[in-house]
């Protein structure tokens, strides 16, 4: 079964360190998806999850020739949200990930924790955010469905292929300046394949069974905290992306300018092996530790903005 | 046993499925309904445990159809589903027919024990480690019986048993009916099965209960088979 | 192949050592595998001639066929090869001793030997990790590996949606490989139309397959209730772990260690 999109990364290709935090962040927010799930699906989600998870994967298979002997594939994680809501294709992509992974080799088990927060988290959030800020700009628009399937579509390949790229740079595998530049690029191109076809299903859908796609059942509580999240993740991504590759010590530049380059000689760094990204100093550490602290820092900001939101709606 | 009275259900205000249904079907009793696609056979067979819920009487021996008496209403009925791939959501055979018997809360060696008879009984033995993916449709039909079997139903209420199979496979779900002592409420649209299992027949046809006599009567009623669509 | 889907070909059945093993105990020595490799250096070569050794061992215990197991690694790797190569020319390093320097296309090409060997470190650790993890899944049904899992400590949810979808996978994927032949059949024709429009029928199967999944899902869980599911999950029992079975993932976890203790003095 091969990948449908080139975003799986193997073992091997991450430092263990940037595969760890990964993990990390990623079971937090599947957990969180576990518990938040409930709330935008009845009782029957169990099986819900679990057959459209195998749906999605097998979803893949449906290709469509592109030019010249490429094909399109799908990855999903829009067309979850749309169906689903936020919380649950969390929970639907992690498990297309994870099986791809576990039983297919496609991505590595170490990488697993970054390719679920690449597919699943980040594809999921930012698929959210499009497709809620098409439907605030045009949601009177009988097109709006459609644009926002596409728009959804094409988002969340691109941003999240711009999370894979940072990781591997990060990781010393491949310098920002090459992994950047070729994975926007390719899924640039990807992602309109992927927006095509969420469009094609969402038409489909809308022709059928148009109330699955209410968007009045996606507006139950916090999922507010996605679409923050997600709007912050593509600006994040788009704004680091071309920072890191345009400058080759990009992401030292962002640790020296943050003022933690000081940190990274302290002894307590030494317990990273520097020898794992070779021909790295222990600039790396910093910026790994930058990019940990910053993405706490991120989802803190998310959550009180959103907290401050729900005090001040509950007052009005 | 079955006791179903002014029972009406509708899935959607509009859309009216049953319509003040009368059935009595009587203890040990195999009773078939029968009538075209769409005539509400399933929707029937599903409000028996329960799963949908009219309005009217039910009564299945003892209990009455509520909210707080399903557990024991499910126990009482048990409901095979006209595709088991629905029905047999386990990745082993085995699993599938323990799963009732965990949620009663049996201990592992009673389910063991259970299990191995219920699948003796449809004729599976040996089989319960296998994959549903692994068997015929046959076998899947046979499995889903056995999963619905080891909880000692004392009703069962079978949707198209005989659907899809080969004559080969037919003869072996009518043997098997045949010799099982339960009430049955069948819902199919094979007239010989009718005929080499059922006592009655129930006509249904839109939602309404057309007729019900034995099946003798009824099965030689070619009028009234053709009016609603059961004979070519 | 039968509408109810056909069998999964990933698992290979046997009857060996490997085979027999309790899962909980190969997804222990996986997992201590990968961590070994990925806390190895990049250039620690004889460390990774050790692990190539291991795995070689294991590949035999499972009385397999060598070839198909080599072969699904092979074909797993080889996108890594042509993503990894350019790496060696287009590094951005500039001014180290013994390269040279080659104008191509605007691109600057540098050989660099401190890339080659880097190259060759991420290969040598994701062929391996590929190899052994081919290996582990050829050899323990996914049924048992969740098991393995939910003893490990995946939360009960997680477990019981993931073998739903097992169950499923194959039924969806045989429904869309029947779409994809139906679709086949009807192209008869020479020159295709837009891509707008064969995305949009794409879409349609697609949008037709999830559709349908909704639809049987609802079926299932009218399947689960009619047999006294009450939202309370109760999954199949699993037998604590021997003594000898505990010892064993120790030691994996002891050996792998050892190897990266052991890389690491010889480094410095």
């Amino acid at each position: 079964m091969k990948a449908p999109v080139p975003m799986h990364i193997p073992d091997g290709f991450l430092s263990l360190a940037v595969a760890l935090v990964l993990w990390l962040v990623s079971i937090a927010f599947i957990s969180l998806a576990l518990r938040r799930a409930g709330k935008e699906l009845p009782e029957e989600r169990l099986p819900l999850v679990g057959v459209l998870a195998a749906a999605i994967f097998a979803g893949q298979m449906l290709n469509f020739s592109v030019a010249g002997g490429t094909s399109g594939h799908l990855l999903g994680s829009a067309l979850a949200v749309m169906l689903l809501g936020p919380w649950t294709a969390v929970l639907v992509m992690a498990c297309v990930v994870s099986v791809q992974a576990l039983v297919f080799q496609d991505g590595g088990v170490i990488a697993l924790g970054a390719n679920l927060f690449n597919m699943a988290i980040v594809g999921v959030a930012v698929a959210y955010f499009a497709a809620s800020l098409c439907r605030r700009l045009f949601g009177k628009q009988k097109w709006m469905p459609f644009v926002s399937a596409f728009a959804a579509g094409w988002l969340s390949i691109f941003i999240a292929s711009l999370a894979a790229a940072l990781e591997l740079a990060v990781s010393g595998t491949s310098p920002a300046a090459i992994a950047v530049p070729a994975m926007a690029g390719i899924h640039a191109l990807i992602g309109i394949g992927e927006g095509l076809i969420t469009f094609g299903a969402v038409s489909l859908i809308m022709a059928s069974f148009p109330q699955l796609l209410d968007s009045e059942v996606h507006k139950k509580s916090q999922t507010a905290l996605v679409g923050t999240v997600g709007l912050i993740f593509t600006l994040a991504l788009l704004v680091l992306s071309p920072l890191a590759s345009s400058k080759p010590d990009g992401l030292e530049w962002v640790a020296e300018k943050l003022g933690f380059l000081q940190l990274a000689q302290g002894p307590f760094y030494t317990v990273i092996p520097d020898y794992v990204m070779p021909g790295v100093h222990n600039e790396a550490a910093a910026t790994i530790l930058a990019g940990v602290i910053g993405c706490g820092i991120v989802i803190a900001l998310a959550w009180l903005i959103v907290k401050r939101k729900q005090t001040a709606a509950s007052k009005s | 046993m079955i006791e179903i009275r002014n029972f009406s259900f509708a899935y959607a205000p509009e859309k009216l499925a049953l319509f003040d249904i009368n059935l009595q079907v009587a203890r040990g009793q195999k009773l078939a309904l029968v009538g075209p696609n769409g005539a509400g056979k399933t929707t029937l067979l599903l409000q028996l445990n329960g799963i949908l819920r009219g309005q009217g009487s039910l009564r299945v021996g003892e209990l009455d159809l509520k909210d707080d008496n399903l557990p024991a209403i499910r126990a009482q009925v048990g409901l095979l589903f006209q595709s088991p791939d629905d029905q047999l959501f386990s990745n082993s055979v085995f699993d599938d027919v323990a799963y009732g018997l965990r949620y009663q809360g049996l201990a592992e060696e009673q389910i063991v024990g259970r299990v191995t008879r219920a699948l003796e009984q449809v004729g599976m033995h040996g089989l319960g480690q296998c994959s549903p993916l692994q068997l015929s449709l046959g076998e899947k039909k046979r499995a889903a019986l056995a999963s619905v079997l080891c909880m000692q139903p004392e009703v069962l209420a079978l949707d198209e048993p005989s659907s899809g199979l080969d004559p080969r496979g037919r003869r072996g779900i009518i043997r098997l009916l045949q010799q099982l002592p339960q009430t049955m409420l069948i819902a199919t649209h094979d007239l010989d099965l009718v005929g080499e299992v059922c006592s009655q027949v129930a006509v249904m046809d839109a939602g309404r209960l057309v007729r019900v006599g034995s099946s003798e009567t009824i099965l030689s009623d070619h009028a009234l088979l053709t009016e609603h669509g059961l004979r070519a | 192949m039968t509408p109810g889907g056909r069998q999964p070909d990933v698992y290979l059945p046997g009857q060996s050592l490997l085979h027999r093993a309790d899962a909980r105990v190969k997804a222990a020595l996986l997992i201590a595998c990968l961590l070994t490799l990925s806390l190895l250096p990049v250039r620690a070569w004889l460390m990774y001639l050790i692990v190539a050794g291991l795995i070689a061992i294991a590949l035999l215990l499972a009385e397999l066929p060598l070839v198909v197991l080599l072969r699904r690694a092979l074909i797993l790797e080889l996108p890594l090869l042509l993503v990894l190569l350019p790496q060696i020319f287009l590094n951005g390093e500039a001014g180290s001793a013994a390269n040279e320097s080659l104008r191509l296309l605007g691109w600057h090409l540098v050989f660099s030997p401190l890339a080659l060997q880097k190259v060759l470190g991420i290969l040598a650790r994701s062929a391996l990790s590929i190899q052994f993890a081919v290996l582990i899944t050829a050899t323990t049904r996914f049924e048992d590996l969740l098991g393995a899992l939910h003893a490990l400590g995946l939360p009960s949810t997680l477990t019981a949606i993931l073998s739903l979808m097992w169950r499923y996978l194959f039924v969806i994927i045989a429904e869309a490989q029947r779409m994809l032949q139906a679709r086949l059949a009807r192209s008869a024709g020479s020159s295709p139309p837009g891509l707008r429009w064969r995305a949009r029928v794409t879409g349609g199967m697609l949008g037709a397959l999830l559709l349908r999944s909704i639809q049987r899902s609802q079926r299932i869980f009218q399947a689960m209730q009619a047999r006294g599911y009450n939202g309370r999950l109760i999954l199949s029992r699993i037998d604590p772990l021997t003594n000898a079975q505990r010892l064993a993932m120790a030691a994996f976890a002891a050996g792998g260690a050892v190897l990266v203790l052991l890389a690491s003095w010889m480094a410095v």
